[in-house]
């Protein structure tokens, strides 16, 4: 059995020892050096890449005219008694009785009810804040939407811009358009999720897509 | 001991049955011989015995071949590393600590690789192997395969995404990260089973910096000053730049040591329990990388990352616990050898497999100081 263990083996000398090849300067100097670089690198190309500023549209600033609708479907929620219409190649990807989820052309267009009660603000808010922050990032309001409406039911938009990242993907910048309306007991949020295009209408690619849908969209009773 | 002391005397090792120099572990087979099995030294990991397998060291279990000094020091240039990213997001410089985190451990590998020698006499061809060429899959899958992802995520088509971010994606960068390896082992050079770990670990970062470059690249197209929550990109670039490179790394080391268990595993098993065999590690690999994957469309960040945390830490132990069993079953016949220093604890010992003092297995050292090339004592100096 073992004894005396570390009295057999005395200490090497100081020019015994095995010397590092990089040394603690020269690694952190080289790893301080490709980091730095890169940084700036990065950065300048970032900075050269990115557009130059959209110049604000003063006329015939809507979305263009789309194709007319044939035969539209419809759904219809069963708890708020709210109608969404939508035709190809819309189609329904979720759906429960307060919530609808389209897969559109580029993105996506969910439109949900709830009680009424809380204040458009309170709802454009609470929209986002459900977004998955796995997902998306840099959620930042980019311009209000003016005239904002779900049917004929005034109420308040706001378009978003954000990075979109998703699991195993690329990220991507893209456009979140909010809307919210209020109309006796319902609250309705509509929210339009589009890769973002500068030349297009607040960036929405879909826009005139979206804003068909919403004023075709029908409140319970009419 | 002073100068000109006796060579120890010799015990029989009561695991192997050797004669072996006296001291704490067995010269040959690693086995404590306090302990009297090679099984009772859990308490001391056979690549740094001044930790236990079950200390889930950063540094010990990322930079295997250096000693505690040096592997340390690299620990710290990673987390310094990351701590500076923290500040560049705080300053809202989003692009630039996206560079900061997808090239800090990369390049702080490509160092370590460096500094251990870990290529042998052909450091071209191997970082080509096992640093280009996971690099350039990464690229290109991200690319290819996360358009498409994005593109489905977009369009909230969950049926196919599922498959895709779950399934698909997690077995291809398996697939990806172990081709070099895969090549690289069957040479006669690299016969060590931390060797396989390390041309793992390359490639798994080399492949999480191709696929990451390319998932944040769109992000340069923005202000040097962004908006956004700072917290949010923080969690972000962790589990991008970092998580997802410790994940990789060792999802990658673990498929890359069941090969060098298929190609030079010992017959006489250390531990016969199903757990440390090849497919049992492969296994552990897929599951982990599954299961990270699956983490990564839970909808809270902080969750995700929480979450990959703990699966980083469980991935990083059975990694530990695979190296520790095949360092200590690797033991060859080997004779006693002059006495040298050790690189792990600096005592002038007798050079065989493992250092009879600190019990490191020689082959975790720099391969300059491994057994073929040990620092020889000066005549005089020893007994």
């Amino acid at each position: 059995m073992a004894s005396g263990t570390q009295d057999w083996y005395p200490p090497a000398g100081p020019h015994q020892v095995p010397r590092s090849r990089l040394g603690g300067g020269r690694l952190v100097g080289v790893l301080l050096a490709v980091l730095v670089l890169g940084a700036i690198g990065w950065t300048v190309l970032g900075a050269l890449l990115t557009p130059p500023a959209a110049t604000p549209c003063t006329q015939r600033c809507g979305p263009t005219a789309g194709v007319p609708v044939p035969q539209p479907a419809r759904y219809h929620s069963s708890a708020y008694g709210f109608d969404v219409f939508y035709t190809d190649p819309w189609k329904v990807v979720q759906q429960d009785a307060k919530n609808v989820v389209f897969q559109t052309s580029n993105g996506q267009f969910e439109v949900s009810g709830q009680d009424a009660g809380k204040s458009d603000q309170q709802l454009v808010q609470e929209a986002v804040a459900s977004l998955p922050d796995s997902q998306f990032q840099s959620v930042t309001p980019v311009s209000s939407i003016r005239g904002a409406h779900l049917g004929f039911q005034s109420g308040a938009g706001v378009v978003f811009s954000a990075t979109f990242l998703p699991e195993g993907g690329r990220a991507v910048k893209a456009r979140i358009a909010v809307l919210v309306a209020t109309k006796g007991r319902a609250s309705v949020t509509a929210v339009g999720l589009d890769p973002w295009v500068p030349a297009a209408p607040n960036g929405i690619p879909e826009s005139s897509q979206f804003d068909a849908a919403l004023s075709q969209f029908q409140w319970p009773g009419q | 001991m002073s100068e000109g002391a006796e060579h120890p005397s010799s015990v029989k090792c009561a695991n192997c049955g050797h004669e072996v120099p006296d001291g704490a572990y067995c010269g040959h087979c690693g086995a404590s011989l306090l302990a009297g099995v090679a099984k009772g030294r859990r308490h001391a990991y056979a690549a740094a015995p001044a930790e236990s397998v079950y200390h889930v060291g950063l540094a010990t279990t990322l930079f295997p071949h250096l000693a505690r000094r040096g592997s340390a020091m690299f620990a710290w240039c990673a987390l310094t590393g990351v701590l500076v990213v923290f500040v560049l997001v705080a300053l809202n410089l989003f692009a630039s600590a996206a560079a900061v985190a997808v090239l800090l451990l990369p390049v702080l590998y490509l160092l370590y690789l460096f500094e251990a020698r870990v290529y042998g006499d052909r450091p071209w061809s191997v970082l080509a192997l096992v640093f280009v060429l996971p690099l350039a899959l990464g690229v290109l899958m991200d690319v290819f395969l996360g358009g498409v992802i994005t593109s489905l995520a977009l369009l909230g088509d969950r049926s196919l995404l599922l498959v895709l971010e779950i399934l698909v994606w997690p077995l291809l960068a398996l697939a990806a990260t172990i081709v070099g390896p895969a090549l690289l082992l069957g040479r006669s050079a690299f016969e060590e089973v931390l060797d396989a770990v390390a041309l793992g670990a390359s490639s798994g970062l080399a492949f999480n910096l191709g696929v990451s470059a390319v998932a944040v690249w769109p992000l340069l197209a923005g202000p040097v000053v962004s908006e956004g929550v700072p917290a949010q990109w923080m969690l972000l670039l962790l589990r991008q730049g970092v998580l997802m490179a410790f994940v990789n790394m060792a999802a990658a080391s673990l498929l890359s040591a069941a090969i060098w268990r298929r190609r030079h595993g010992s017959s006489k098993r250390l531990d016969e329990r199903w757990f440390w065999s090849a497919p049992a590690m492969v296994a552990v690999a897929v599951a982990a990388r599954i299961t990270v994957a699956a983490l990564g469309i839970t909808p809270r960040l902080l969750l995700n990352v929480l979450g990959t945390i703990v699966a980083i830490f469980f991935l990083f132990l059975y990694l530990r616990l695979a190296v520790h069993n095949a360092l200590l079953e690797e033991g060859r016949e080997l004779e006693i050898g002059p006495t040298s220093t050790c690189p792990e604890c600096h005592r002038l010992v007798p050079t065989m497999r493992f250092c009879p003092a600190c019990g490191v297995n020689r082959s975790a050292a720099p391969r300059q100081h491994r057994l073929g090339g040990a620092t020889p004592a000066r005549p005089g100096e020893t007994g």
